[in-house]
């Protein structure tokens, strides 16, 4: 009984081993390079974003609030824009009013690569109507827009 | 007499050949992409948080005076910082009141160098190319004018 016990615990530990191995390899290689996600935090959460990704490959999603959409895509540098850019800041002016009281807006780009993240430049981003990243085959890209509502 | 001609171009040769030598070794690096900081603000702390986003990723938070050459590999590559509007500030924070910053990029490809500045970082990046086993130098410098 207590050997069998021992066995558990010490299969239940491997497991947690394992879990916490895997991850790391599960970051590294991915089938799915390009992920975009999209960050509301205002309150009726009720703009999507209508993403593309213009490269060696061609997608495009509607992201809700908080969802995330990853793709297997080949290699290069990538455009990621809006479908439409016009649309897309007009909804971002209106969901600036839509931040809980006590705090206040603020429209992000972040792109993630090996683990590091740098921030797009908001005007830039707006302005030119994309950010450009680029996929390497098998490696992680991550490109997440984020409307936060800040404390101030 | 003819011997003498013979040695002459002998010599002349071997010139040639260490200045194609020489010449070689200096275009050939494995590391492709070198980025330098230079901050001539008073602050002379501020840093440069590099990123360089192409077919190879790279990071880096130089101090003044600092270079980095990383082995890359070629193609297209956008550099920017790793918070464009909070280096911005800190930009103006290191020359204090009554100056403002001047950013200059220089960048440096097969012994010519062109200008860029503040206003490549604000489009979304600066964009160059990188070659296989050449060295492509990005110079960050930042001075301070009197307003």
């Amino acid at each position: 009984m207590r050997k069998s016990a021992y066995s558990a615990a010490a299969v239940l530990s491997s497991v947690a081993l394992l879990s916490v191995g895997a991850p790391t390899v599960a970051q590294a290689y991915t089938k799915k390079e390009l992920s975009l996600c999209w960050f509301n935090q205002t309150i009726d959460k009720v703009q999507d974003l209508e993403l593309v990704a213009d490269g060696p490959s061609y997608k495009t999603v509607s992201l809700d609030a908080g969802e995330c959409a990853r793709f297997d895509v080949r290699p290069g540098q990538y455009k990621i824009t809006v479908e439409d850019v016009e649309e897309f800041t007009q909804a971002l002016q209106a969901s600036f009013t839509n931040c809980a009281s006590g705090t206040a807006p603020r429209f992000r780009i972040y792109i993630k690569r090996m683990n590091s993240t740098y921030k797009a430049f908001t005007t830039a981003a707006l302005l030119n109507g994309h950010v450009t990243t680029h996929v390497k085959k098998n490696r992680s890209t991550t490109v997440t827009a984020a409307l936060e509502c800040r404390d101030t | 007499m003819h011997r003498a001609n013979s040695a002459r171009v002998g010599v002349a040769c071997a010139a040639v050949l260490m200045v194609v030598n020489a010449t070689s070794a200096q275009a050939h690096t494995e590391k492709e992409l070198n980025v330098c900081w230079v901050n001539q603000a008073p602050g002379e702390w501020l840093d440069l948080e590099i990123v360089a986003d192409g077919p190879s990723f790279r990071t880096a938070s130089l101090d003044s005076g600092e270079c980095r050459a990383w082995n890359v590999r070629p193609g297209q590559y956008k550099l920017t910082v790793e918070d464009v509007e909070e280096f911005r500030d800190a930009m103006r924070a290191a020359c204090g009141r009554g100056r403002a910053p001047a950013l200059t990029i220089t960048v440096k490809r097969q012994q010519d160098v062109y200008k860029a500045g503040f206003r490549d970082l604000r489009n979304g990046g600066l964009i160059t190319h990188v070659r296989k086993d050449r060295r492509t130098t990005v110079t960050a410098v930042l001075t301070c004018r009197s307003t």
